[in-house]
């Protein structure tokens, strides 16, 4: 069994970092035991065995798949450095004064909304353009079709359709007047709420709404649809009266909720 | 004979001055510095992966996936110590870590690269073996025995590369001749 502080030397001798004196030792260790010589010799030729192959060149592809890997590396960086440059801004320039600025902005802009679109619709207002569209999509009953009154008289045509569905009512206003005419639809608030008012997109009359009342303050060649809520009892009714620049007057009514039986 | 911060392997390294530079004109945005980073530097990455994978496609694979990582970690390089052993330790990290994620070798002669010591049958055979007996090594024994016997690195210069101590490099490498040894033997291969 050879010592492992000689097994060591061997090694060491082997691979050249061995001094003059430990070279001369390991000789005599050699000389003097068999076993020693022969496990330098195994370790000797397994040294040769082991010479350095061949360097075998690289696949050609393989440089121009490094660089495209790194233009596709750069492309990501450049669009990750944007975002931490835009990040970066917003931090270097963020304080109490633009936090500030930033929540009370937030505030002002909560505020306008409730104040145009929320609980003061209902008071008189003046909209220039009301766009909208209303989804009634698959109500808990169906719609049924409820009068179709037409409107012919003078420069002034159309008609009123309601359609109704539980104690929703709506109702279809398609008219076509004459420059100067003014369009009145009267109900009693108390009986019905108005939930939803929505001329088509193309209209641009100015509409007055008040409780009970919505006025139409020029010709009117378009569709509207307005939509009820009935919560009161009896028969009530949506009342109609346009009146041209002449001061002819047309009036129509049309009940707000369906016929008894329906 | 050309001066080289390199002498007793067969991979031949251009003096290590000429790199710096190269490295400092890659951080300046000059991507052909790398370029030539890569065409001095490919053959040998890819031959010390190939030694230690002993398949060439993996080893392409793990190739261009250290070409990356040096060019991420440049900022990193510190001049004072020699580039090739900077790619070296990159290198053989991205190779054990390949092999530690690898399932367990198949034998794979197919992929394997034929060398032009296919010409002779008798050297090829003897190269196949011992490729056949590094593979009974661990990877820590695989990757001294590759730095020593097949780039011809010293002591020190392996444990720079692995980040361990000389003492472990000494005591990793005389296992592994201790291994190699008798499976060598075993497998036919005897040294004259």
């Amino acid at each position: 069994m050879i010592d492992d502080k000689i097994i060591e030397l061997i090694n060491r001798d082997l691979d050249g970092v061995t001094s003059r004196e430990e070279h001369l030792r390991l000789g005599a260790l050699r000389a003097s035991s068999e076993e020693i010589e022969r496990f330098y010799d195994s370790l000797l030729g397994l040294s040769r065995v082991l010479a350095p192959p061949e360097l075998v060149d690289p696949p050609q592809a393989l440089k121009p798949a490094i660089m495209r890997g790194l233009v596709n590396r750069q492309r990501r960086h450049a669009h990750g450095a944007v975002l931490e440059q835009a990040r970066a801004f917003v931090w270097r320039h963020w304080n109490w004064q633009t936090g500030a600025g930033f929540a009370a902005g937030l505030a002002v802009g909560i505020l306008a909304f409730a104040v145009l679109l929320g609980p003061f619709r209902d008071s008189a207002t003046r909209e220039n353009d009301v766009v909208g569209t209303i989804l009634l999509h698959s109500p808990a009953e169906p719609f049924k079709e409820g009068e179709t009154i037409g409107i012919t008289r003078g420069d002034t045509q159309g008609e009123i359709k309601t359609s109704f569905s539980g104690n929703m009512c709506v109702v279809r206003l398609s008219l076509h007047s004459s420059p100067g005419t003014r369009s009145e639809l009267l109900y009693d608030a108390s009986a019905v709420r108005m939930s939803a008012l929505c001329p088509s997109e193309r209209s641009s009359s100015p509409i007055e709404v008040q409780s009970g009342r919505i006025a139409i303050n020029a010709d009117f060649n378009d569709t509207m649809l307005v939509v009820f809520a009935v919560h009161g009892a009896g028969k009530p009714a949506l009342h109609l009266r346009v009146t041209d620049a002449g001061g002819d007057v047309v009036e129509r009514s049309v009940a707000l909720a369906p016929p008894k039986g329906e | 004979m050309p001066e080289t911060n390199y002498s007793p392997g067969q991979v031949y390294f251009e003096k290590g001055e000429n790199d710096t530079a190269l490295v400092e004109q890659t951080l300046a945005g000059d991507p052909r510095a790398f370029s030539q980073l890569v065409d001095r530097y490919q053959k040998a990455v890819f031959n010390l992966a190939l030694r230690m994978l002993q398949d060439a496609d993996d080893a392409e694979d793990v190739a261009q996936a250290v070409f990356l990582k040096i060019y991420e970690r440049l900022a990193q390089y510190n001049p004072h110590y020699r580039f090739f052993s900077w790619i070296y330790r990159i290198a053989m990290n991205e190779t054990l870590n390949f092999l530690r994620q690898r399932k367990p070798m198949d034998r794979m002669e197919e992929n394997t690269v034929e060398t032009s010591a296919m010409e002779d049958v008798e050297r090829a055979d003897t190269a196949w073996q011992i490729g056949e007996a590094l593979k009974e090594l661990s990877t820590d024994q695989r990757a001294v025995v590759v730095l020593k016997h097949f780039e011809g690195f010293s002591y020190e210069e392996i444990a720079t590369i692995l980040n361990v101590s000389e003492k472990k490099v000494k005591s990793r490498l005389f296992s592994a001749r201790k291994i190699l040894r008798v499976v060598l033997e075993q497998r036919g291969v005897h040294a004259t």
